[in-house]
């Protein structure tokens, strides 16, 4: 979607604050809810990647506004509550509990199997599903952005869309990642690394020294005659 | 409580905190999750997970040509020689920075990044004016960061767009000639991984 997360070009964010030796966790919170994620493990059945349309959908005031994290936990929040494990009811008690008391003590339970199992799933090896694809293009092949504008996810940003390029690598065919809400899970389909000049995608003024290489599937992209 | 557009701006949330506490103690006392599961995550990501991993990566690249020739060629499999891999890092692309060419990553979209060797990002890579900025100016950007390139010098960025992950091999630093591979992994930061810096010079070390 056309949504405030499709940054890539924007020109009033102003430069990058940097912190020296940033934790990996400002906040105790922020290091419990990513981990309470990693614990509780994704709904059964999650299309692949269909957790960043969630955030992309969050109200764009908000989606600027927040810290990073607490996207995380609008995300985390009203998944729980749609997978039924939570109820808005006792959420809402618990916090009204909670900001009366912030000094009261969280439950504690030791479960070492859950322990063990929740790092592992963190840190076990997953390998891509690859296929070969039988690609469209190769290595070299002019191909030009489909002027697309899909409602719901899609990884093509809007800055790349109806532009030339060239094929820089052919990784053959991996997951798909667009979809419309109601979609099913589809085939997979070839990816690539598709180049730009800089020039090609912000006009004259840009540097002849810069490129931009972007990863886009067959379904993105449409044939050029070259001369 | 959703944060779903719906046409107005929705009242500020109560303090996060306070959010993630209501969320823990429901969870506990329903055996989703358990304390020492929880903390056990925390410590991996704060202690296992992070850049110390992509710079040993680095590293055995620079003193090991065949390694980083297996490495350019294939970096997931070159990566998982040396045992690492995981979330966000099914599938690793190592880009060479070279005396005429220089790369850097970004995720314009959200904020992917190859976990497994360089950890959880900084919130500068996660922000809006990087994830702006990159693509548009990024020769100011790294700038920014301290580290002026030449005009002649070649810049690429890579958009992660899909879920191949990038990271920069950055140059091998002059001087080093003499250096184990191990005092060669503490001159390999996560900017230089990223592509906003070069690896430390020996003699800051």
């Amino acid at each position: 979607m056309n949504g405030v997360h499709d940054m890539g070009g924007m020109q009033w964010y102003g430069p990058v604050e940097y912190e020296e030796n940033e934790p990996t966790f400002h906040e105790e919170w922020e290091a419990r809810m990513v981990a309470m994620r990693v614990v509780v493990g994704p709904k059964p059945g999650l299309r692949p990647g269909g957790f960043r349309y969630d955030t992309e959908i969050l109200d764009p005031v908000f989606y600027l506004g927040a810290k990073y994290y607490e996207r995380w936990l609008a995300g985390f929040q009203s998944g729980l509550i749609e997978r039924g494990i939570i109820t808005p009811e006792e959420l809402a008690e618990r916090i009204d509990l909670y900001s009366e008391d912030p000094a009261a003590p969280v439950p504690t339970r030791e479960d070492p199997e859950k322990a063990k199992d929740a790092v592992r799933r963190l840190t076990a090896r997953i390998d891509a599903k690859k296929e070969d694809g039988n690609p469209q293009y190769k290595v070299g092949d002019l191909v030009r952005t489909r002027n697309i504008h899909p409602k719901g996810h899609t990884r093509m940003p809007r800055y790349v869309r109806g532009k030339q390029g060239v094929i820089a690598r052919s990784y053959g065919a991996r997951d798909v990642l667009d979809f419309e809400p109601g979609d099913p899970i589809f085939p997979l389909q070839p990816v690539y690394s598709v180049k730009f000049t800089m020039r090609e995608l912000w006009g004259e003024t840009a540097e002849p020294a810069e490129f931009l290489y972007i990863d886009l599937w067959e379904q993105h992209l449409e044939p050029v005659e070259s001369k | 409580m959703s944060q779903a557009h719906n046409g107005h701006h929705p009242a500020p949330e109560p303090d996060a905190a306070i959010r993630v506490k209501a969320i823990e103690s429901l969870l506990i006392e329903k055996g989703i999750v358990s304390t020492d599961a929880i903390d056990a995550v925390v410590r991996t990501y704060e202690q296992d997970i992070g850049p110390l991993n992509g710079a040993k990566v680095v590293a055995k690249a620079w003193t090991d040509p065949a390694y980083k020739e297996r490495l350019l060629a294939n970096g997931t499999e070159a990566i998982a020689e040396l045992g690492f891999w995981g979330s966000q890092g099914a599938e690793i692309v190592v880009l060479e920075n070279k005396p005429d060419v220089h790369n850097l990553v970004v995720c314009t979209l959200c904020s992917c990044y190859p976990w497994p060797i360089l950890g959880l990002p900084p919130t500068w890579y996660k922000s809006a004016p990087y994830r702006s900025r990159a693509v548009l100016e990024p020769r100011k950007v790294i700038s920014e960061f301290g580290l002026d390139l030449d005009e002649s010098i070649e810049i690429r960025v890579w958009d992660s767009t899909a879920e191949l992950r990038y990271v920069v091999l950055p140059e091998r630093p002059e001087g080093t000639e003499n250096m184990s591979e191990e005092e060669l992994t503490a001159l390999v930061t996560r900017d230089a991984m990223v592509g906003v810096a070069k690896a430390k010079a020996p003699a800051s070390v």
